[in-house]
């Protein structure tokens, strides 16, 4: 009777135990976040709060009020962040597709040299091509502040053209011979076979490549140093160096603002996203 | 007919690769061969350039920061892939043998909640977080009745704070890949060990790490070359005036030295000296996994 109660407290023991772990990695790996959007709504005075409230002791719109205040910079920072992480996600897709395409069905002379300089250069840090580009942006094509600098810089993308090849290459040839067949060219084949059925890689790397430019820091950093042009995670920089300590608040709210879209993106896309990760091995 | 036939696909595949060809020349081909000619000049972007020969690559040698800001990058990249690497696989076999359904959609979703969330941002979050004073993490320390710790301006603690970002922002990622690799693990390989009497522990390092060892190749290679690259918490950390250089690492230093300082010789001598170790690294680890596949 004792034994068996033994191993049913050993056990509850057991399950109790490995609940509180994942309690723990839950807390840890949200906490943060928790942090931020809660903070959104309290006070200066309670985010620096020692020990910190979990919940907002009471709810506040002073800080996100004074963000709105000031939408007239915050404001045009966001729509410079929507435009170029829409512009360049659509034109990139659209080279890296037929870049893609051509890797995977088309011969021609110096292909898999090309092919193997493209993949090479992603083990080139931004580092050695920064100052290079530098010059060309800002010095020749004088570009500075101005967003086709970001857009320029965008258009390459190695990874995406590696990853639509792959999924070329998963198309049945036969499918594209029967519509060469039935008189499609190249472009035909190309438009009416492979493009339908390289959708979910589109949607993925559209997905993919607006995170990566809604949160780039370091491009935007090197050409946009006028306010009413950055982008907002490098405008948030500039924000906080303009308030102290006491103003805490309006720039949490302002973090905030900037973190949301990639959590939206996150809850609305998150099948999508792991599926395009796990299926690509890609980084993000 | 057949000739032309194929002249005019060869032509197609030139004028589909044409664009992705342009802008890869002029914004990564170009510089790069650029930057090797650039480090051999001595230059600040505004008066002529000096021709110096070897000159930036020999200022390495005499740089006295470079030695504790290669052992910087050195350990935030190996630290970081470790870390990531283990605790990703780790957690991803915990999560696999959770029963629970919702519990399993819980863990799932937060671990790789990070991965999509701006690093710039999220680095600003944290030195928040951080903050000796202010900070809620010494604030939580606190409150369980331990002693303030000094993360952003203490001997070495500027670079764990930054190796939590990284490994905070990063472990989803390699969490979501084993994941899907533990997966395809034949069950009755797993049911087969349970019979032998193997414990958890063993079957973990038995047939779990050496399958997800079979899938991480891209992996482990993607994450060096990111992990070299640490910059924004770095930088993040360092905009008010930073903890000297405890934290600083190579790709910061040049940013800061070939494009803030406008030293761009100097910078452009590091920056191929990185690329260099990159791609050794790159060759090593493809050359080494070529070899085990080969034996198994």
């Amino acid at each position: 009777m004792s034994n068996i109660w033994i191993k049913k407290s050993m056990r509850a023991f057991k399950v109790g135990s490995q609940y509180v772990l994942y309690g723990l990695i839950v807390f840890m790996m949200i906490y943060p976040l928790w942090w931020l959007l809660s903070s959104m709504l309290k006070t200066s005075q309670e985010i620096m709060a020692i020990p910190p409230t979990f919940f907002p002791s009471y709810i506040t719109f002073e800080n996100l009020g004074v963000v709105f205040q000031r939408i007239d910079i915050l404001g045009k920072m966001m729509i410079n962040s929507f435009y170029v992480s829409i512009t360049i996600p659509i034109f990139q897709t659209i080279i890296a597709l037929f870049a893609g395409y051509a890797f995977a069905r088309i011969k021609f002379k110096g292909r898999n040299l090309i092919f193997i300089l493209f993949i090479g250069s992603m083990m080139i840090p931004p580092q050695l091509t920064m100052i290079t580009n530098y010059i060309t942006i800002a010095n020749g094509l004088k570009l500075m502040n101005n967003l086709l600098s970001l857009q320029l810089l965008g258009m390459f993308s190695a990874f995406s053209i590696f990853m639509f090849r792959q999924r070329f290459l998963t198309i049945p040839q036969e499918l594209e011979e029967a519509a060469k067949i039935d008189g499609c060219g190249t472009f035909g084949t190309f438009f009416r076979i492979a493009l339908p059925l390289a959708k979910p890689v589109i949607y993925i790397n559209l997905i993919l490549s607006f995170n990566a430019i809604w949160g780039d820091f370091f491009v935007p950093m090197m050409f946009l140093r006028k306010k009413e042009v950055m982008t907002l995670p490098i405008g948030l920089t500039i924000i906080q160096g303009a308030y102290n300590t006491q103003s805490i608040g309006v720039m949490v709210a302002a973090i905030g603002m900037t973190t949301i879209p990639s959590i939206l993106v996150y809850l609305i896309f998150r099948k999508q996203l792991v599926l395009g990760i796990t299926s690509t091995g890609l980084k993000l | 007919m057949i000739k032309i036939k194929q002249s005019k696909e060869y032509l197609l595949g030139y004028l589909f690769i044409l664009p992705a060809l342009i802008f890869f020349i002029a914004f990564v081909f170009y510089p790069t061969i650029n930057s090797f000619i650039l480090s051999l000049f001595d230059w600040d972007l505004l008066s002529d350039r000096v021709f110096v020969g070897f000159e930036n690559y020999r200022h390495i040698f005499e740089d006295d920061r470079i030695a504790k800001i290669a052992l910087n990058t050195v350990m935030l990249a190996t630290m970081s892939i470790m870390l990531k690497l283990g605790l990703g696989t780790l957690l991803a076999y915990m999560v696999f043998k959770i029963k629970n359904k919702i519990t399993k959609f819980i863990l799932e979703f937060v671990i790789f909640l990070p991965v999509v969330l701006p690093m710039s941002v999220i680095s600003m979050v944290f030195l928040m977080l951080f903050n000796t004073d202010i900070g809620a993490i010494n604030g939580i320390l606190f409150q369980i009745g331990l002693p303030k710790i000094a993360w952003l301006t203490s001997g070495f603690l500027p670079l764990v704070s930054v190796l939590i970002i990284d490994v905070w922002k990063g472990v989803g990622f390699f969490f979501i890949v084993s994941l899907v690799a533990i997966r395809e693990v034949p069950q009755n390989l797993l049911e087969a060990a349970e019979l032998d009497g193997a414990n958890e522990f063993r079957k973990f390092v038995s047939i779990i790490v050496p399958v997800i060892r079979a899938t991480t190749m891209f992996l482990v290679i993607n994450a060096i070359i990111t992990s070299l690259q640490i910059f924004d918490p770095v930088y993040m950390l360092m905009r008010d005036g930073g903890p000297g250089d405890a934290a600083t690492t190579i790709s910061y230093y040049i940013w800061n030295t070939g494009l803030y300082n406008r030293d761009t010789g100097y910078g452009s001598a590091l920056a191929v000296v990185l690329f260099v170790v990159i791609m050794t690294i790159t060759i090593i680890e493809i050359k080494i996994r070529e070899r085990r596949m080969a034996d198994v």
